[in-house]
C-alpha cells in the first residue's frame, strides 16, 4: 500500500516535472525577446563573474547558486593554430544527459573544440566548466570525459577485456571487479563473449563498439565522440546510430558528438551546434535548423535549395510570383525567404486561395524514395518541390504549388556586401526584437 | 579448405629451409672455432683432432684475464645502453613525431659519428679526457662508447616513433591514465619491440668496440676485445678460438630472448631507418 502510494507520488512529481519543463519550452518559444536578453544579461554576469572565477580558480569552484549553473558549458573558446584561427570566440551551454552534435564542414574547428573540450588542446582563450568547476587547468584523465575517437584505437597489445577494463585499472580497481564490469559492459554492446579475443581479430564495428563500450565503463560525465562512425560504411553506421542512443538512454550520459554528416547530427542528437570557420552559426534542435535556418549558409548546408527574395510587409512576402503569408515572425522591407523542398505541395487544380503560386514544371527527376520537381513560375520564380513518387506530373504540365504559411521562413536582406556587416548587426537586433529564437548565445 | 591447409604448410616448409641456411651461413665459420677450441692441436694430416678441455679451463683462470675483461665489457655495455636509451628515447620521440625546423640537419648531425672514423677524433677526444681525468677508468670508456650508440639509438627509436600513432596517448589519457601510466601502461608496451632492436644495437656495437676502449681506456680499462686480440698476438689458436665463442656468447643469449619481439614489424620497421 504505502509502496503504491510512494510510486504514485513520484508519478506525481514526474508529471510536475514534466510539466514545468513543457512550460519552460513553451516560454522559451514564445519569448525569445525575454530569453535573448536573458542571455545577454547572463553573459554579462559571466563577464563580471570572471574576475571571481579567476580568484577561485585556484580550487576551481564557483561559488554561485546551483540551479544558475549550467551542466557544461564553453565560454569565449578561442583556439588559433600558428597565427590562423581554428575556433572563434565559442559559447555553448549543455545541459545533463543531453545530446548534442558538434557539426560543421571538415576543417570549421569541430574537433578542435572537442580536444580543448577533452583537454588535450589547450584554449587560447576563454573558460571550460563542468558542474561549476573550471577545468581549463585540470588534466585530461581528471576530467571525467571519456573520449572515442574515428579509429576505434584499441590498445593492441591487450585483449578485448583488458582494454575495456583499462580504465578502471587505472584507477586501481581490483581485478576481479574491474573483469566483472568489462564483461558486463561488453555484453551490453553485443559483444559477450569477445573478452579474451585480440583486438586485431575484430571488425571495423566491432572495434568501434569496444570503444564505446572502455569509454563508458569508466561511466564518465560526459562522453565524447569524434567522428566515431565516419570509417563504417552505410549499413553498420545506422546499427551504430541505434546502438550509441540505445546506450546513451540506458546510461543517461551526456554526449558530445562531432560529425561532419548532417544526417548522422539530426539522428543522433537533441540539439545540433552548427560551426563554419571556427565560429558558431546557429545551436539548435534538428527541426529548427531545417525549418527555421539563422540565414543561407545554414539552410543550404542541410540542403535547403529554393532561396528568393522578396518584399516583406508584415506576415505579408511579396515574391515574383505574387504574394504569400507567413506565419513567421513579422518584418518590413528587402527580406531572403526559404522553403523546404519537401514542404512545397503540388496540386493540379486550384483549391484554395492561399499561397498558391501558378508554376509550370520543368524538370522531373526520380530518385527513389522522392520525385524531384523543378518548377517556375511565369515571373521567373524557381522552385524545387520534392513529392512523393507516386504522384506523377509531366514535364512542360502547369500546376500550382502550395507553400504553406508554416513552411515559409525569412530574414532580412543585407543591401549589397560592403553594408553586410551594418545588416547583420540589425539583423541580431531584429532578431531579439522579434518571435524567433535561436539558442546560440553568440552566432556572429 | 584442404587446399590453403597445404598451402600453408608448404609455405611453412619453404620458410624453415631459409632459416636454416641463413643460420648455416652465419654460424658455419664458427664450427673451426668450435672445434679448435676443443682439439690439443689440430693439424694437417689429422683428420680428427685429439679432443681436450685444456682451453676452456685455462679461460677460467685468472691469468688470461677473461673473466675480468668479460665482466667489465658487460658492465661498459649495459652503462652504454641504458644512458643512449636514455638520450634516444626522448631524441627518437622529437626526431619521429614533431616537426620542427632543422630536423633533417639534426638527422644528418646524429650520423656524422657514423660517417667519420673515429681515428680522426680520437686524438681531441682523448686529450679532452685526460683533462678531464677521465682517461683509463671506466667512465670515460663509457662516454666514448656513447658516441656510437646515441646515434645508432636514436635513428632507430626515432623511425619507431614515426610508426607509432600518438593518439594512443590521448585515447589512454582520457580514459584516465596519468602521463606516467600512459608511458608505463601504453607507450611503452607499443614501442617496446623498437626498443628492443635498438638496445640491441647498442649493446653489440658497445661490445666489440674495441679501437675506443683500446685508446680511451690507456690499457687500464680491460674489456672482452682487448682480451682477445691479446690472445691473438699470444699465438694460441685453442684458446683464442675459446675466447672467441665466449665473446659472442652474450649476442646470442641477448638475441634469443629478443627473438620474439625481434619478430614484430615495428622492430623490422625500426631498421628501415639505420
Amino acid at each position: 500500500m504505502s509502496k503504491d502510494q510512494g510510486i504514485r507520488e513520484q508519478e506525481i512529481r514526474d508529471q510536475g516535472l514534466k510539466h514545468e519543463r513543457s512550460e519552460n519550452s513553451m516560454s522559451q518559444d514564445k519569448t525569445s525577446h525575454a530569453k535573448t536578453s536573458q542571455d545577454k544579461i547572463s553573459q554579462d554576469r559571466m563577464a563580471t563573474d570572471k574576475t571571481a572565477t579567476d580568484k577561485t580558480a585556484t580550487d576551481g569552484v564557483i561559488q554561485s547558486q546551483p540551479a544558475q549553473t549550467p551542466f557544461f558549458c564553453l565560454q569565449q573558446l578561442t583556439k588559433s593554430f600558428r597565427g590562423i584561427p581554428a575556433v572563434q570566440d565559442v559559447w555553448l551551454e549543455v545541459k545533463a544527459g543531453e545530446r548534442l552534435a558538434l557539426l560543421g564542414p571538415s576543417g570549421c574547428g569541430k574537433s578542435t573544440t572537442l580536444q580543448m573540450i577533452a583537454g588535450v588542446l589547450r584554449p587560447d582563450a576563454g573558460q571550460i566548466f563542468l558542474e561549476g568547476r573550471l577545468l581549463n587547468q585540470v588534466q585530461p584523465e581528471q576530467r571525467n570525459m571519456a573520449l572515442v575517437l574515428q579509429k576505434g584505437l584499441l590498445f593492441p597489445h591487450l585483449s578485448v577485456g583488458e582494454n575495456v577494463a583499462f580504465g578502471l585499472k587505472m584507477r586501481g580497481m581490483n581485478r576481479t571487479e574491474r573483469e566483472q564490469r568489462a564483461i558486463a559492459m561488453l555484453d551490453q554492446v553485443q559483444l559477450g563473449g569477445f573478452a579474451n579475443r585480440d583486438p586485431a581479430e575484430l571488425s571495423g564495428g566491432q572495434a568501434q563498439r569496444v570503444a564505446l563500450a572502455r569509454s563508458l565503463v569508466i561511466q564518465p560525465k560526459i562522453l565524447l565522440l569524434d567522428e566515431p562512425l565516419s570509417a563504417l560504411d552505410a549499413s553498420l553506421r545506422s546499427s551504430m546510430q541505434e546502438l550509441i542512443l540505445r546506450l546513451q538512454e540506458e546510461t543517461g550520459v551526456t554526449l558530445i558528438v562531432v560529425t561532419h554528416d548532417q544526417a548522422e547530427a539530426v539522428v543522433i542528437s537533441d540539439r545540433i551546434a552548427l560551426m563554419f570557420d571556427g565560429c558558431l552559426r546557429q545551436v539548435d534542435t534538428p527541426e529548427r535548423l531545417y525549418q527555421q535556418p539563422a540565414d543561407e549558409g545554414v539552410a543550404r548546408f542541410f540542403g535547403g535549395v529554393n532561396f528568393f527574395c522578396a518584399e516583406a510587409e508584415s506576415h505579408k512576402l511579396t515574391l515574383p510570383g505574387g504574394d504569400v503569408l507567413t506565419t513567421a515572425y513579422p518584418q518590413q522591407g528587402p527580406v531572403q525567404v526559404t522553403v523546404r523542398p519537401e514542404r512545397v505541395h503540388l496540386l493540379a487544380d486550384q483549391i484554395c486561395g492561399t499561397n498558391l503560386l501558378p508554376v509550370t514544371i520543368i524538370q522531373n527527376r526520380f530518385t527513389g524514395t522522392l520525385r524531384h520537381l523543378s518548377l517556375k513560375t511565369a515571373a521567373g520564380l524557381n522552385l524545387q518541390s520534392w513529392v512523393p513518387p507516386s504522384l506523377n506530373f509531366t514535364v512542360g504540365q502547369t500546376a500550382f504549388a502550395h507553400l504553406p504559411p508554416d513552411a515559409l521562413w525569412s530574414w532580412p536582406l543585407p543591401a549589397n556586401s560592403s553594408a553586410s556587416k551594418r545588416a547583420t548587426s540589425m539583423r541580431i537586433r531584429q532578431k531579439s526584437e522579434g518571435h524567433r529564437s535561436t539558442s546560440a548565445s553568440k552566432e556572429y | 579448405m584442404s587446399y590453403t591447409a597445404t598451402n600453408s604448410k608448404a609455405r611453412n616448409t619453404t620458410r624453415k629451409l631459409f632459416l636454416w641456411l641463413i643460420i648455416g651461413v652465419l654460424f658455419l665459420p664458427f664450427l673451426p672455432l668450435l672445434i679448435w677450441s676443443f682439439a690439443q692441436d689440430w693439424y694437417f694430416p689429422q683428420l680428427v683432432p685429439q679432443w681436450t678441455l685444456e682451453h676452456w679451463r685455462t679461460l677460467l683462470t685468472a691469468s688470461t684475464k677473461v673473466a675480468q675483461g668479460f665482466g667489465q665489457s658487460l658492465a661498459i655495455a649495459l652503462l652504454s645502453t641504458g644512458f643512449s636509451l636514455l638520450v634516444g628515447m626522448p631524441a627518437g620521440r622529437a626526431l619521429g613525431l614533431m616537426d620542427f625546423p632543422g630536423k633533417g640537419a639534426i638527422k644528418l648531425f646524429l650520423l656524422l659519428p657514423i660517417i667519420v672514423s673515429p681515428l680522426a677524433t680520437l686524438m681531441g677526444i682523448q686529450f679532452m679526457l685526460i683533462r678531464l681525468g677521465l682517461s683509463g677508468t671506466l667512465a670515460g670508456v663509457v662516454l666514448v662508447h656513447l658516441l656510437p650508440t646515441i646515434p645508432y639509438m636514436t635513428l632507430v627509436l626515432s623511425s619507431v616513433y614515426a610508426n607509432f600513432d600518438p593518439d594512443y596517448e590521448i585515447q589512454a589519457r582520457s580514459l584516465g591514465a596519468t602521463s606516467f601510466q600512459v608511458l608505463q601502461q601504453v607507450t611503452l608496451p607499443l614501442i617496446a619491440p623498437g626498443v628492443v632492436v635498438g638496445a640491441l644495437f647498442a649493446f653489440l656495437i658497445s661490445w666489440n668496440e674495441f679501437l675506443l676502449t683500446f685508446f680511451v681506456g690507456s690499457g687500464r680499462v680491460f674489456t672482452l676485445p682487448m682480451v682477445l686480440f691479446t690472445a691473438l698476438q699470444g699465438g694460441n689458436t685453442g684458446l683464442t678460438a675459446a675466447i672467441a665463442i665466449t665473446s659472442i656468447l652474450p649476442a646470442l643469449v641477448f638475441l634469443f630472448f629478443s627473438s620474439r619481439a625481434l619478430n614484430n614489424d615495428a622492430a623490422i620497421g625500426g631498421l628501415g631507418n639505420v
